[in-house]
């Protein structure tokens, strides 16, 4: 398990106005008193907006950057004192293009970087034929990078985290840039191996429904502080007082979809005539008065979906740190 | 393998097939060329204006008559010093510059492992270059004798891991100060004015030449000179070379545990 405590990163940043002025020292409190356990077999997320303190925070836990304060044990190793120790069994993955050997060919990359990692020649190539064949690069691993898609060297990007094998892996935008299949197929390998090999996984993302479906836990910071944290469920029922629901008709009356329109307490709703359809969000649970309009008017409904929206409760989350910041 | 020797080969063979694919030969090419011409100028000037007069100050500090020879093999030790520099020297901050030194911080592997990879990789190159330059100064009419060439190559090896030792100092201050052009150039400067590569250390004021011995090449190089135009042998000059190898290895020293110390600063500092 990887156990972080009380953790604190202040940047310190140098500014001059010019060459011949003495610099400025500004400093910058990236992360906030940020706890946090990431337990193998599970994944865990980190939601957040663009300068939360987010990539900050990854960087601490894979001691790429030394926290101003508080504690990092990986395994019962100390990652402060012994990064090291705890280097060998972690590894980060990061979106971009940049941090690969564009010159070298995919297997070229994970041969030096595997080599860094310490791994011999036997295991070295077989390890790299599975990293590739997972990321789906087997076809161009004999390819210079330079001459691979965007996605392709995220792929390469995903490979390389992987040549270690990790105990613990943490992904800052490992999506960023990635088809959707290829996206889909990524999330399920990532499930796949936290169950199945029992590994530790860190994630953050944009992609609010990736964190959704693939987190078991996921923190919310703002501002470097943790402003919420608990499961995706625990979330949205903590903070959705909005319904989110989604009916199909079996044909499009006009006058029953105004009248719908005209109930009281929607947020937000959207028609749509053509597939007999509405997507509504409201403060109240509608579903009983719009089941009577619709008999009212004898139009059957096919189907009746509701949603949490961990996106609408992420929303309001942060909305009320930022009240309070 | 050890750790060590597993990083070193794999940067080795990292920066080998990234040179050969990148610029095969024009930086070995203008190299060559560019210290060729450092022996033809003076040798020029000897010849043509100075008509072969040497001042007594230089002979007498100089120990020879043969300034052609001098001052052959100061720029063939020259040429292995900014051969090793540029090489070793650069190849952190050149990373950085492309944004690939994060994930090599990110491992476990051996930091000293690098720095050997990226010397070994270059070092062929580098006595390819040496053995030029030697071969036009010979052509020009240095006197090298033959029963001398063991003892070069020995010498050589030695200044070679000498600049190895400069050049971790030379990386650990470009990548702490984000500067190659002024780093660099200083560097170059002092070797070609204070190490004794055209004239002897004694021609210049005092003060630098206290300057000069913080330079291990200095020794090195008096010492190389001795055993060639001087007929003495290794031992007469033991005292040069172990003062030589000290200072190295207090260069060493000094490049690579600063690097360790505040190779965490690294990663905040390059803010990408
Ligand atoms: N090396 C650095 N030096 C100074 N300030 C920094 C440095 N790195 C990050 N910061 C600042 O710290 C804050 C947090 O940055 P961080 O990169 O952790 O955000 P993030 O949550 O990853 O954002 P994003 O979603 O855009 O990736 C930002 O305000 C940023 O400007
Ligand atoms: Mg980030």
């Amino acid at each position: 398990m990887i156990q972080a405590k009380n953790l604190n990163k202040i940047y310190k940043i140098k500014m001059k106005k010019h060459i011949w002025n003495r610099s400025e020292i500004q400093y910058k409190e990236a992360v906030h008193d940020i706890s946090m356990d990431i337990e193998k077999g599970k994944i865990v997320g980190l939601l957040g907006v663009n300068g939360a303190g987010k990539t900050t925070t990854i960087k601490m836990l894979s001691t790429m950057i030394s926290p101003s304060s508080g504690t990092i044990h990986v395994d019962d190793i100390d990652a402060v004192k012994f990064p090291f120790h705890a280097k060998k069994i972690i590894n980060l993955i990061t979106g971009g293009e940049r941090n690969i050997y564009w010159r070298l060919s995919a297997r070229e990359n994970l041969e030096y970087f595997g080599s860094l990692y310490g791994l011999t020649k036997t295991e070295l190539k077989k390890r790299i034929d599975y990293c590739l064949s997972i990321v789906n690069l087997t076809k161009n691993a004999d390819i210079p990078v330079e001459k691979y898609s965007k996605g392709m060297k995220q792929r390469l990007q995903i490979a390389r985290g992987l040549i270690n094998n990790p105990s613990y892996i943490f992904l800052d935008e490992p999506t960023l840039g990635i088809d959707i299949l290829m996206a889909k197929e990524l999330r399920e390998y990532i499930k796949r191996i936290t169950v199945e090999e029992n590994k530790g996984v860190l994630l953050t993302t944009h992609y609010i429904a990736e964190a959704d479906e693939l987190c078991n836990y996921i923190y919310v910071i703002n501002n470097g502080k943790i402003v919420s944290e608990g499961t995706a469920n625990d979330l949205k029922k903590l903070y959705t007082s909005n319904y989110c629901l989604n009916f199909i008709f079996d044909c499009y009356n006009k006058s029953l979809f105004d009248d719908i329109a005209k109930l009281e307490n929607i947020i937000k709703i959207e028609l749509n005539p053509e597939l007999h359809s509405i997507k509504l969000i409201s403060k109240e649970n509608l579903i009983k008065k719009i089941i009577q309009l619709s008999s009212n008017y004898k139009c059957n409904i096919n189907q009746i979906k509701t949603e949490d929206s961990l996106e609408a409760s992420l929303m309001q989350i942060l909305k009320v740190g930022n009240s309070h910041a | 393998m050890k750790p060590v020797f597993l990083t070193a080969k794999a940067v080795t063979l990292k920066n080998r097939i990234i040179t050969n694919r990148a610029y095969p030969l024009s930086s070995f090419t203008e190299r060559v060329v560019g210290s060729i011409f450092s022996i033809i100028f003076p040798v020029f000037i000897y010849y043509f204006i100075f008509n072969c007069h040497i001042s007594e100050s230089f002979t007498k500090h100089a120990n020879t008559m043969d300034y052609l020879t001098y001052i052959v093999l100061g720029q063939s030790v020259n040429i292995i010093a900014v051969s090793t520099l540029m090489s070793v020297g650069r190849c952190m901050i050149t990373e950085i510059r492309e944004g690939t030194l994060d994930n090599f911080l990110l491992s476990p592997a051996s930091r000293i492992g690098y720095f050997l990879g990226s010397y070994v990789e270059q070092f062929l190159r580098s006595m390819l270059e040496f053995s030029l330059v030697l071969l036009v100064g010979i052509t020009l009419g240095a006197r090298i004798p033959a029963e001398k060439v063991p003892i070069i190559a020995l010498f050589i090896i030695f200044m070679s891991l000498v600049c190895f030792c400069m050049a971790i100092l030379i990386s650990t201050i470009m990548v702490f100060t984000k500067d190659t052009y002024i780093t660099q150039n200083t560097f170059f400067l002092l070797i070609d004015f204070i190490c004794g590569v055209l004239f002897p250390v004694e021609c210049l004021p005092h003060w630098l030449q206290y300057i000069s011995q913080l330079m291990p090449l200095t020794s090195a190089l008096k010492a190389f000179r001795n055993c060639i135009l001087g007929n003495q042998s290794l031992q007469d000059n033991w005292i040069l070379l172990a003062y030589s190898s000290i200072i190295s290895i207090v260069f060493l020293a000094i490049g690579y545990c600063y690097f360790r110390k505040f190779e965490k600063k690294l990663i905040e500092n390059i803010y990408v």
